[in-house]
C-alpha cells in the first residue's frame, strides 16, 4: 500500500506496518491508521504520520532520554484497549512541539503519552489523569534562557 | 443543556450506571465524587482541551524544516 506524506512523498508500506488507534487521537477523532517513520536512522526523534492524511504528521520521541525519571502508569482499562500481556510489548513515545523558527525552544507533552503495543500494532494517546505533567515540557533545560536564535 | 440546583449530600444519576456525588460546596469549589463503570474516562475537560490544543500545534509544527540531527549535536 501507498501512504503519501508531505515530509516524505509517497511511501510504499505493507498492511502490517499500519498502527491502529481506535478512538482516533484527541483532536482527531476520526484518524484511526497511522505509521511510524524514523526522523533518520538511530534518531530518538519519529514521526506519527496519518496512513490516510499526507498532512497529518506527528514528530515524537523517546521520552526516557530527554526525562531520565519520566514515569507512568497504564491502568487495567488501558491496558486492555492495547491487548497489553507484557511491558515487553510496549513503546512510549510522546509528542513534539516546535515553535515556529525556534527549534531550541521545542516542548514535548508529557501529560499525554502515546502508547503502542509493538506486537498487536494498537496504539492510544493516554490522558494522565492524575499526573504532574504538563502539555509543554522543554526537550533542552538549559536553553530556556535563551530567548530567540534557531 | 439540563441545569440541575442540588445541595451537598445530593446526587445526580445519568443512565443506569453513573453517579455524580456533590461531595462539598466550599466558595468557588464545588467538590464532586464520580461512580463511573472503569470503561467511563472522566477527565477534567481543560486538561482534555489542552491536550487537544497541544496535538493540533504538534501537527502544524511537524512542518517545521528543522534539523533535528543538529540539535542534538548541539545540545
Amino acid at each position: 500500500m501507498k501512504v503519501k506524506t508531505a515530509r516524505f512523498g509517497e511511501i510504499e508500506l505493507v498492511q502490517e506496518d499500519l498502527i491502529t488507534f481506535v478512538e482516533g487521537i484527541p483532536g482527531f477523532p476520526d484518524e484511526h491508521e497511522f505509521v511510524i517513520l524514523p526522523y533518520s536512522d538511530d534518531s530518538p526523534f519519529l514521526y506519527l504520520q496519518s496512513a490516510k492524511q499526507d498532512y497529518l504528521a506527528f514528530l515524537m520521541a523517546n521520552p526516557f532520554l530527554f526525562f531520565t525519571d519520566y514515569e507512568f502508569e497504564l491502568d487495567e482499562i488501558q491496558m486492555e484497549e492495547l491487548a497489553i500481556r507484557s511491558m515487553e510489548e510496549v513503546a512510549s513515545y510522546v509528542m513534539i512541539t516546535v515553535p515556529p523558527h525556534n527549534v531550541k525552544m521545542m516542548t514535548a507533552n508529557l501529560v499525554a503519552p502515546v502508547v503502542i503495543n509493538i506486537h498487536t500494532h494498537h496504539g492510544k494517546q493516554i490522558v494522565l489523569e492524575k499526573s504532574k505533567y504538563q502539555t509543554k515540557h522543554l526537550l533542552f533545560a538549559e536553553t530556556v534562557s535563551a530567548k530567540g536564535g534557531n | 443543556m439540563l441545569a440541575l440546583t442540588r445541595k451537598p449530600g445530593q446526587q445526580i444519576m445519568i443512565g443506569d450506571d453513573i453517579i455524580i456525588h456533590v461531595v462539598d460546596v466550599q466558595g468557588d469549589n464545588v467538590r464532586l465524587g464520580i461512580e463511573a463503570p472503569k470503561s467511563i474516562k472522566i477527565y477534567r475537560s481543560e486538561l482534555y482541551e489542552a491536550i487537544v490544543e497541544e496535538n493540533k500545534k504538534a501537527v502544524a509544527s511537524s512542518h517545521e524544516n528543522v534539523d533535528l540531527t543538529n540539535v542534538l549535536k548541539n545540545k
